[in-house]
C-alpha cells in the first residue's frame, strides 16, 4: 500500500477518457461480431447432422430444415462477413498502433485467413446453396465439412493473433526482465534491442499524446529494425492451440445452441413431435461439445492463465480471495487445486507482485537505454528518470481496481460452465445413451424431478434450451474476464492499450452513433434470419423462380 | 533481394486493389442507377423499368459480399505490408477514413430495409428511402479516396487535420472516380441482363444508354485529372504519357497500358452504341451487350493500374520524387517470400471458383427472374 504513480506513467497505465469510449464501442462492435460468428460455425453443424440424418432414414422433414438452415447460415455469413470489416476498421482506425500486430505476430495469421481460409469459406458457402439437394450426398456433405474447417480455421488464424496478445510467444525473457512475476514466453525469437526501441517509441509519443503516432515516422521502421525474427512462431503459441480449441467449441456451441433453442421453443409451442425428432441430433453435438469444452478445454485454458498471465490469475479469483488477494498471498484451496494439483499450495495478492517489482531496484530507463542503445535516449524525455520498479508496479497497481470486475465475469463463466455441464450430462445418459447407475440416475433427475416440475415431455427441450442459454452466458462473460483481465495491457508486458489507442478525440456522442448502427445491424440481422428461417420453402422458391428443378 | 521484396509487395498490394474495385465499382454503380431507376418507374409508372431496378439491385447485393472479402483481404495486406504507410493514413487521414465507415455502416441497414420495404411501402416513400442509400454508398469512396489523393499530394505531415479535405488532387480524382463507377455499373448492368433467358430489352437499352452517355462526362473528367496530375505529378504524367506524348518515362511498364485502356475505351464506346442502336430497334446483340461489361471492367483495371502503379518506386509522391517504397516497407518480421506466394497461389484459386460459381449459380440460376 502507499504506492503511488509518477504521472508519466499514469498516462501510460491508467486508462484515458479516448481508451474508455473506444472500449465501450470495440467491446460492442466485437461482441456482435462474435454472435455471428458462433452461428456461421455453429450451423453447418447442425445441417450436417439433419442431412446426415436425411441420408440415413430418408424422411425428407431433416432436408428441408437443412435447406432453411442454409439460408438463415447464408444471411448470417454476410453479417458475419460485414460486421468483421467494421471490426477490422475499427482496429486500424481507433485503435491504430494495432497496425504493429499486423505487421508483426500477426501477419502470417491474418495473411493466411483472409487469403485462404476466409475467401476459400466465402465460396464455398455460396456453392453450398447450389448444391443442397441437387448435387450427391457426398459432395454436398463434403463442401459443407470444407466450408466449416475452413471458417475454423478462419478463427484459429484470428485466434493465433489475439492469443500472442495474451502470451506473447516468442518474447523470451523480454517481458519478465520488465515484470518480473512474468514467465519467460517461449523461445528467445525477439531482438532484445529493436524490442526496447519499439518499447521507447511507443512510450514517448504515447506520453506526448498518442503512441500509435510512432509508426507514422517514415523512419518507423528503420528505428526499430526486425524485433521478431520468426514470423512463424506465433502459429505454435500453446495459449493459441488451447484458446482455439476453447473458444472454437464455444462457438460451436453457441451456434448449434441457438438452432436448438429455436427448435424448442417451437416446442413449447406447439407440441409437435417432429421438433423432438429434429432435436435429438442436435442434443448429440451439445452434449459432446458441452461435456469437452468446461471440463478438459476449460482446465487447459486456465492452466496457460496460471503459467502465462499471472496477474490476471489473481484477478481472476478476487471475489473468492476476499481482502487477502491484497495482499503477499492467501489461501484458496479449490483454486490452489485446480491451479497447482495441491490444496495447499499458496495464491499469491497484489503485494507480491509489488514486492516482485521493487526487486528491480533504482534503475532507470535512463540507465537501461544507456548501456543497450544510447541513441533512443532522446525518445525518453521524461521517463529516462523512472525506475523500471515504478514502471512494473504501475502495472500492478493499474489492474488492481478492474480486478473484481475480472472476478465476476470468472465465475459467471465458471457457475454457467457447472451447470450446462450438469445439462450435457442429464441430456446425454437419459436421451442418447444408456449406461448402467448414470442413466438410472439421470432419468431419476430428468423424470421424477424435472418432468414433475415442467412436464415430462419438456424435459428434453429444455435441458437442450438451458445448455443454449448458458453456453451464450459462459461464453461472454468469458471472454470478459480474458480480455479486461489482461489490462493494463494489450499486449502481455509489452504494448499498454493507452499506447494503442487513436490521438483523435472519440466522443461519447461519435460512440453513441457507431452503437446506434451496430444496433441496427443487430436488431436487422436478427429479423432477417428469423423472416428467412420462418419461411421453410424460400431456397426452394427462389430455386423455381430461377427455372432450377431440384433432384432431391 | 529488398528491392525484389519491395516490388513484390508492392504488386501484391496492387493486385489485392485491383481484385477489389472490380466489385466495388459495381456496387456503387448499381446502387446508384438502382434508386435513380426506381425513381423514374415510380414518376413513369413503368413496372419493367421498376424490373429493370430490382435487377440492378440484386446485382449489387451479390457483388457486396465478394467486394467485402476483398476488402478485408486488401486491409490485411497494406497494414502488413506497409505499416507506416497504413498509419499515417489512420492518423492524417482519420476524417476521411471516418466518413467511408460511416458510409459503410449506414449502408447496411438501408440495403436491407431498402430490400425489405420494396413492394410493402408506396413507391414514393421507397424512392425518398434509395436517397440515403445511395448517399451512404457514395461516401465510401468520398472517403477512401482521399488516401489514394494523399499519395499522389502527400500531407501526411499536417498538424490541423481538416487540412487535407484541401488536396487539390481530390476534385479531379472523386469525379473521375464517381462517373467511372456509374458507368462501370451500368454496362455490368447491361451485361448480366443480357445473360439471362428473359431479356428485358427495355432494361438493356436504359443501362446501355446510361452507360454511353456517361461515357462523354468520365472522358471530360479522365482529361481533368490529367491535367492536375500534370501539375502536382509530373513524375506519374510522365510515366503514364510515355515518349507519344513528348515525355521522357522511368519505366516502359504503364504507359502502354494507358494507351491499351484509352483504345479500350474506343472500342467500348463503339460497342455499346452498336447494342445501344440494336436494342433501339428491338434487338439484343448478346456478345455486345456482354461485351460492354467485360470491356469496361477491362479498362478499370488498366486505368487503376497505371494510376496506382506509375508511383513505382514511390509510395507518397512529391513532384518528381518522393518516399521509396523500400522505406516504408515492413522490417519489423523478415517477410517470408513463402507466405506470399501461397497467399497469391490460394487467391487465384478461391477467386477462379468464385468467378465460376458467381456465373454459374448467382447470375445464371440465383437471381429470380421476374
Amino acid at each position: 500500500m502507499g504506492y503511488s504513480m509518477p504521472n508519466q506513467l499514469v498516462e501510460i497505465y491508467v486508462h484515458t477518457t479516448n481508451v474508455s469510449n473506444s472500449m465501450i464501442m470495440t467491446i460492442f462492435g466485437i461482441y456482435l461480431h462474435a454472435v455471428f460468428v458462433s452461428f456461421t460455425l455453429g450451423f453447418p453443424l447442425a445441417m450436417l447432422a439433419w442431412l446426415i440424418k436425411w441420408y440415413r432414414t430418408g424422411d425428407a422433414l431433416f432436408l428441408n430444415y437443412s435447406k432453411t438452415l442454409t439460408m438463415v447460415w447464408a444471411v448470417n455469413f454476410a453479417l458475419g462477413a460485414v460486421t468483421g470489416t467494421i471490426v477490422e476498421f475499427g482496429l486500424l482506425d481507433i485503435w491504430p498502433t494495432s497496425i504493429l500486430l499486423f505487421s508483426s505476430s500477426a501477419f502470417i495469421p491474418l495473411l493466411y485467413e483472409a487469403t485462404i481460409a476466409f475467401i476459400g469459406e466465402a465460396v464455398l458457402v455460396v456453392l453450398f446453396i447450389i448444391a443442397i439437394g441437387r448435387w450427391r450426398a457426398g459432395y454436398t456433405l463434403g463442401i459443407l465439412i470444407a466450408a466449416w474447417l475452413l471458417g475454423s480455421l478462419s478463427g484459429y488464424f484470428i485466434l493465433t493473433a489475439n492469443a500472442w496478445m495474451n502470451t506473447p510467444f516468442g518474447l523470451g525473457g523480454i517481458p519478465h526482465a520488465l515484470y518480473p512475476f512474468l514467465p519467460s514466453y517461449g523461445p528467445d525469437a525477439a531482438n532484445l534491442t529493436a524490442t526496447l526501441n519499439l518499447a521507447a517509441l511507443l512510450l514517448h509519443y504515447t506520453i506526448s499524446g498518442s503512441g500509435s503516432v510512432a509508426l507514422t515516422s517514415m523512419n518507423f521502421t528503420s528505428l526499430v529494425g526486425t524485433y521478431l525474427t520468426n514470423p512463424w512462431l506465433p502459429m505454435v503459441n500453446p495459449d493459441a492451440i488451447v484458446t482455439t480449441l476453447h473458444t472454437l467449441f464455444a462457438a460451436y456451441a453457441i451456434g448449434v445452441g441457438a438452432v436448438a433453442l429455436a427448435i424448442s421453443i417451437r416446442f413449447f409451442r406447439t407440441h409437435d413431435n417432429k421438433y423432438i425428432k429434429l432435436l435429438k441430433p442436435l442434443l448429440w453435438i451439445l452434449a459432446v461439445v458441452l461435456l469437452i469444452e468446461p471440463i478438459v478445454l476449460g482446465h487447459f485454458m486456465g492452466d496457460d492463465v496460471v503459467a502465462y498471465q499471472p496477474l490476471k490469475f489473481t484477478a481472476l479469483t478476487t471475489l473468492t480471495g476476499g481482502p487477502g488477494v491484497y495482499g503477499y498471498e492467501y489461501y484458496d484451496p479449490v483454486e490452489a487445486l485446480f491451479a497447482y494439483g495441491n490444496p495447499y499450495h499458496p495464491l499469491y495478492g497484489f503485494q507480491y507482485y509489488l514486492s516482485q517489482c521493487r526487486a528491480l531496484g533504482n534503475t532507470t530507463f535512463g540507465q537501461l537505454y544507456g548501456e543497450l542503445d544510447p541513441g533512443m535516449l532522446g525518445y525518453l524525455g521524461p521517463l529516462a528518470n523512472v525506475t523500471l520498479a515504478q514502471n512494473c508496479e504501475a502495472a500492478v497497481l493499474a489492474l488492481e481496481p478492474l480486478a473484481p470486475l475480472v472476478s465476476a465475469f470468472y465465475y459467471t463463466m465458471i457457475g454457467a460452465g457447472i451447470l450446462l455441464a450438469v445439462a450435457a450430462v442429464l441430456a446425454l445418459f437419459t436421451y442418447l445413451v444408456r449406461v448402467p447407475v448414470l442413466s438410472t440416475i439421470t432419468d431419476f433427475i430428468n423424470n421424477e424431478i424435472l418432468g414433475v416440475l415442467i412436464g415430462a415431455e419438456n424435459v428434453m427441450p429444455f435441458l437442450a434450451s438451458a445448455m443454449a442459454v448458458l453456453s451464450a452466458v459462459a461464453a461472454t462473460a468469458g471472454w470478459a474476464a480474458r480480455e479486461i483481465g489482461r489490462q493494463p495491457w494489450t499486449v502481455y508486458g509489452l504494448i499498454t492499450t493507452n499506447e494503442v489507442v487513436t490521438g483523435d478525440v472519440i466522443t461519447p456522442g461519435f460512440v453513441a452513433f457507431v452503437i446506434t448502427i451496430l444496433l441496427a445491424i443487430a436488431v436487422i440481422g436478427a429479423l432477417a434470419m428469423y423472416y428467412v428461417a420462418t419461411r421453410p420453402s424460400l431456397l426452394d422458391r427462389v430455386r423455381e423462380l430461377a427455372g432450377v428443378s431440384g433432384h432431391e | 533481394m529488398s528491392s525484389y521484396l519491395a516490388l513484390l509487395s508492392f504488386a501484391v498490394l496492387g493486385f489485392a486493389l485491383e481484385m477489389h474495385l472490380v466489385f466495388v465499382n459495381v456496387i456503387i454503380g448499381a446502387t446508384v442507377l438502382t434508386v435513380v431507376t426506381r425513381y423514374l418507374a415510380y414518376l413513369r409508372r413503368d413496372p419493367g423499368l421498376e424490373s429493370v431496378a430490382k435487377g440492378m439491385f440484386r446485382l449489387m447485393v451479390v457483388t457486396e459480399l465478394f467486394g467485402g472479402v476483398w476488402g478485408t483481404i486488401l486491409t490485411v495486406f497494406m497494414a502488413g505490408l506497409f505499416p507506416s504507410m497504413t498509419a499515417i493514413f489512420t492518423r492524417t487521414y482519420f476524417y476521411p477514413i471516418a466518413i467511408a465507415l460511416v458510409g459503410i455502416l449506414v449502408s447496411i441497414p438501408l440495403i436491407a430495409i431498402y430490400w425489405h420495404l420494396w413492394g410493402r411501402v408506396n413507391p414514393r416513400t421507397h424512392s425518398l428511402i434509395g436517397v440515403p442509400l445511395a448517399i451512404s454508398v457514395l461516401l465510401v469512396p468520398v472517403g477512401f479516396r482521399y488516401l489514394f489523393a494523399g499519395l499522389d499530394y502527400p500531407q501526411y505531415i499536417m498538424t490541423n487535420s481538416l487540412a487535407v479535405f484541401s488536396n487539390p488532387i481530390y476534385p479531379p480524382l472523386i469525379i473521375h472516380t464517381l462517373i467511372g463507377a456509374m458507368d462501370i455499373g451500368a454496362f455490368v448492368t447491361a451485361s448480366v441482363l443480357a445473360t439471362r433467358r428473359n431479356m428485358n430489352i427495355n432494361g438493356m437499352r436504359i443501362a446501355l444508354g446510361t452507360g454511353l452517355v456517361l461515357l462523354v462526362p468520365q472522358a471530360i473528367a479522365g482529361a481533368y485529372y490529367f491535367t492536375v496530375l500534370g501539375r502536382y505529378d509530373p513524375y506519374i504524367v510522365s510515366n503514364i504519357a510515355g515518349p507519344l506524348l513528348g515525355y521522357d518515362p522511368g519505366t516502359a511498364l504503364f504507359y502502354p497500358a494507358f494507351y491499351t485502356a484509352i483504345t479500350l475505351t474506343i472500342a467500348l464506346g463503339a460497342t455499346a452504341l452498336y447494342a445501344f442502336y440494336a436494342a433501339m430497334q428491338g434487338r439484343v446483340v448478346r456478345p455486345a451487350v456482354i461485351g460492354t461489361g467485360f470491356l469496361a471492367e477491362a479498362i478499370l483495371v488498366l486505368m487503376e493500374y497505371v494510376n496506382d502503379g506509375s508511383r513505382y518506386p514511390y509510395l507518397f509522391l512529391s513532384g518528381n520524387s518522393g518516399i521509396p517504397i523500400t522505406q516504408l516497407l515492413n522490417t519489423l518480421i523478415p517477410l517470408p517470400l513463402i507466405a506470399i506466394y501461397t497467399m497469391l497461389l490460394s487467391t487465384l484459386i478461391f477467386t477462379a471458383i468464385f468467378t465460376i460459381t458467381l456465373y454459374y449459380a448467382i447470375i445464371r440460376r440465383f437471381l429470380p427472374e421476374d
